[in-house]
Order: structure tokens, then C-alpha cells, then sequence
């Protein structure tokens, strides 16, 4: 230790520095950090980019996984989801919710648009909600995690509770709705009950789910 | 706010952020939500829900996946937009005032250019209009053959002005040339006075070169009376008095026009040259 005192004491006193705003990990949210990160992708950090996909990458695939039900599909929409997400990170508004909700919009949209364009459905899905009825694939139950972060745990423990909380016809709405891209009227067809029904059953289960994972919402909506 | 938003509407929300919506659905929804702020907050609580979703059923892509993506950024070159804090709004808009910089100087070029034409055109309408003058100069003199008359009005003394006037009297055009004129004071002219059968015509305006030498090249006679011969004189416009002075007497056969000079009064600036027709 001494000959490090000695240094330190030898050493001239710190000159002022220009100050420089840093943000503390230790106090900045998830959502602060995504914006941040996103609003760096749009200054052409690639960096940023990738870190950004090392977070959300894995959740992105697993939904475009489940709507496609290709995995070369599923890559190449997690592929063209980035990439939209680089030409357009400008166009983001914070307003409108986090970066993660942003990412999952685009990530949805081109799946949907994909099978729709193909004109077929999700088989995995399919064939998951015929063989497993009281399960919902892709929900807690997706396969192998991308890693083994604590908050990801977490969030899945808190959405598998928040699921609980539905009925089985609300769960399988919602199913149909997220991993299949069904219209409210197309749900209604497949399953052979009134529209008014089915949306009254969407909203309310999106009601549940809302009210359940409010608490752990990437960004404080309005 | 909310009680204005009729349920059914309100009752859309959570399909809309599902995307599942028919197309007229969605339409009348997005038009709700323009006018109800608390709309879209509602529906981004929602699409809140669908990222955790997302998050419980994640699967790692292949590594694959990312090394393309890295690859297809770099390859395709693509330029992110940028966020209006960023340093694309100030490209743009030193682009943008570039651009205007730009339609300015190309403004101011084309007005240049079209005041450098405009100018070009006056002098070369001027240079036409000289041609002319000097074609008709010219048709004055070779075409009156045996009718051109050539008076040479000379006053005593070497160094005094002198006068060659041509007479076309077939067209009753003259031409003349003065030399040994006298320089015009600062912003005055000569004029050239005809005067014919006592009768005073002013006539053209012009200045002599620096060599005393002036052409008035064709004009007008007035009509009429004699056509025998010429006498000239120049002198002050603004003599005190017209009928003596400075003015120089420019004799050829007769002698009669200082007998005409008080008839012109002074209501001219400058020099004058009087040619006497008779």
C-alpha cells in the first residue's frame, strides 16, 4: 500500500475536466437504456445495434418463430426487423411506448404480413393449441431461452401469472390473435362463436394481461 | 374526454394493438385516435403487454442471424435516419439553406444573365438604328446624283469652325458635317437651326468629337422656298447678344444669315449651328 500512497501523494492535484453526462447503470431503467440505445442506432452506432439485438433478438425470434413457423422464415423476418429497426430508429417516439413494444410491432406485422402472403397459418401453432388445449405455445413454454438473465426469467414467471389469470377460451383468443395474426372475425369463423363475443373476450383478456404486467412494463405508459 | 368516445370504439383498442382489426375497423379506429389522445395511450399499454409476451416465449435465433444482419447494415450502406436532435437535421439543413443559397444565386444569375440580354439587345438595337441612320446618310448623298448639292460654308481664319452641308433636293435631306467646332461646354449639346425663308426650324442635337469634328448625318429640311443655296453660323444659344458676340460667322455665297440670327432667340442651350437655306 505504501508505495501507492507514495504515488498518490506524488502525483499532481486533478486538473478540472470538462464535464461529461453519463448515464448511471446503476439508476437508468431498461427503457431509458433502450432509448438511449436506439437513439445511438439512429446516429449509425452499429455497436448499438448489436446490442440492442442481443437483448431483444431471442423475444423477437420467438414470436416471429411461432407465427411463421419456419425457423429460416423466422430468421430472416428477426433479420429485416433489425434492419428496419436501423433505417427507421429516427421515426421511434417514446411517446407511443418503449423500444421493446416498437421492435415487437415491426417484428409482428412482418410475420403476419408473411403467412398472410403465403397464405397459410402457423402449423406449429396449430397444431400445439389442438394437441395441448390447456397450454398456450410460445407463452412461458417457448423452447430453449436465449440466455439465462435473471430479468428474463422474471418477466416470463410474470407473464406465465398473468396468463394464469385468463380463461382457457380468452387464452386461446389471445393465442389466436398474437401467434396467428387472426382477424377478431376470422377467430370468430375458426372458432365458430359470434364475433361480438370474441371481441368482447379479446378485450377483456387483453384487459387482464394489461392490469397483471402493468407493474412490469418496459415503459410507464401515459 | 373518455365519455366521448363511444365504447365501441373504445371496445377496439385491444384488437387494434393486436392487428386484429378488420381494415374498416382499423380505419375508424385511427381516426378515434387522432381525435382521443387517451386512445393511444390505451393502445400502447397494450402493445406494452404484447412485447412481455414476446419475451415469454424467446428462443435464440441462429448466431447466424446477426453476423447477416451486421453484414447487410455494411453491404447495403444504409444511412439511418437520423432523430431530430441528431447530426442529420443540421445536414439537412445546410442542404436545405444550401439548396436555397443555391436557388438564390441561380436567381440572381438569371437575373444577371437577363439584364446582360436586355443590355446586349438596347446596344445592339443601337448599333442597328446608327446603321440605319448612317444607310440613310449614305442613300441621302449617292442618290440624289445631279440633285446633290455640296455647300462648303468656311468663316475667315484657319483655325475657325467650318461647314459641309449636303443638300439632297430631291428629298429634301441634308447631311452635315462640322469641323473645327469648338467643345460644348459640360452638359450641353449643339442643335442645328434651319432657316428657311425667314423662318426658324430647329433641327437635331449633337456634340462634336474631341477633334472638332461632328456628322449630323441625314435629316429633314423644311419644305418650301428656295433651293439656291446655303449660309451657316455657329455660335452661343445663350449669347447676350445674338446678333454679335462670339459667333462666327460662316459666309458662302451670301451673307444673309446674320440678318436671321436675332430670329432665333435664345431659346436653346449651348452652341448652336444655323444653316440659312434660300
Amino acid at each position: 500500500m505504501q508505495p501507492y500512497a507514495h504515488t498518490l501523494n506524488a502525483t499532481r492535484p486533478i486538473e478540472p475536466m470538462t464535464q461529461v453526462s453519463l448515464p448511471d447503470p446503476s439508476t437508468e431503467t431498461a427503457a431509458a437504456r433502450d432509448r438511449r440505445l436506439l437513439e445511438q442506432v439512429a446516429g449509425g452506432d452499429e455497436r448499438a445495434l448489436s446490442l440492442l439485438y442481443d437483448r431483444y433478438s431471442a423475444a423477437l425470434y420467438g414470436v416471429a418463430y411461432r407465427i411463421a413457423g419456419e425457423r429460416a422464415d423466422a430468421e430472416e423476418i428477426v433479420l429485416e426487423c433489425f434492419a428496419q429497426a436501423w433505417r427507421e430508429a429516427a421515426r421511434f417516439r417514446s411517446e407511443k411506448g418503449s423500444v421493446i413494444a416498437w421492435l415487437t410491432v415491426i417484428c409482428r406485422s412482418r410475420s403476419i404480413d408473411l403467412i398472410r402472403a403465403r397464405g397459410r397459418r402457423s402449423k406449429l401453432a396449430v397444431s400445439a393449441v389442438a394437441a395441448d388445449p390447456d397450454g398456450v405455445p410460445g407463452m412461458g413454454r417457448g423452447g430453449p431461452r436465449p440466455d439465462s438473465a435473471v430479468t428474463q426469467d422474471e418477466r416470463a414467471r410474470h407473464v406465465a401469472a398473468a396468463l394464469a389469470t385468463l380463461s382457457e377460451p380468452q387464452r386461446e383468443a389471445i393465442q389466436l390473435a398474437y401467434f396467428e395474426g387472426l382477424s377478431q372475425s376470422e377467430i370468430a369463423d375458426r372458432l365458430a362463436e359470434p364475433l361480438g363475443t370474441i371481441k368482447t373476450r379479446v378485450r377483456l383478456a387483453m384487459q387482464k394481461l394489461r392490469d397483471a404486467l402493468r407493474p412490469h412494463f418496459f415503459e410507464a405508459t401515459p | 374526454m373518455s365519455a366521448m368516445i363511444p365504447d365501441a370504439i373504445r371496445d377496439l383498442a385491444a384488437g387494434y394493438a393486436l392487428g386484429a382489426l378488420t381494415p374498416d375497423e382499423t380505419r375508424a379506429f385511427e381516426a378515434a385516435m387522432k381525435a382521443a389522445p387517451e386512445l393511444a395511450a390505451e393502445v400502447a399499454e397494450y402493445r406494452e403487454v404484447n412485447a412481455l409476451l414476446a419475451h415469454a416465449g424467446a428462443t435464440a435465433p441462429s448466431p447466424a442471424v446477426k453476423a447477416r444482419l451486421a453484414d447487410r447494415i455494411r453491404r447495403e450502406k444504409v444511412v439511418p435516419l437520423r432523430a431530430g436532435r441528431s447530426w442529420l437535421l443540421p445536414v439537412v439543413a445546410v442542404a436545405a439553406a444550401a439548396s436555397a443559397l443555391w436557388a438564390v444565386t441561380l436567381n440572381q444569375r438569371l437575373r444577371t444573365a437577363t439584364d446582360h440580354l436586355n443590355s446586349r439587345d438596347a446596344k445592339l438595337a443601337a448599333v442597328e438604328a446608327q446603321l440605319a441612320r448612317k444607310e440613310l446618310t449614305l442613300n441621302t448623298l449617292l442618290t440624289a446624283e445631279s440633285d446633290l448639292a455640296v455647300v462648303q460654308l468656311t468663316a475667315t481664319g484657319s483655325q475657325s469652325p467650318g461647314i459641309q452641308f449636303f443638300w439632297n433636293r430631291r428629298s429634301n435631306m441634308g447631311v452635315l458635317h462640322a469641323f473645327r467646332l469648338p467643345p460644348t461646354p459640360e452638359g450641353k449639346v449643339y442643335q442645328l437651326w434651319l432657316l428657311r425663308d425667314g423662318t426658324p426650324y430647329p433641327s437635331a442635337t449633337f456634340t462634336s468629337e474631341a477633334d472638332g469634328h461632328a456628322l449630323v448625318q441625314a435629316f429633314a429640311l423644311p419644305g418650301g422656298g428656295g433651293d439656291r443655296g446655303a449660309g451657316g453660323r455657329v455660335d452661343d444659344a445663350d449669347d447676350a447678344d445674338p446678333a454679335g458676340g462670339e459667333g462666327v460667322g460662316l459666309g458662302a455665297r451670301h451673307s444673309a444669315l446674320g440678318a436671321r440670327r436675332s430670329a432665333l432667340g435664345d431659346s436653346t442651350q449651348g452652341r448652336r449651328v444655323s444653316v440659312c437655306l434660300f
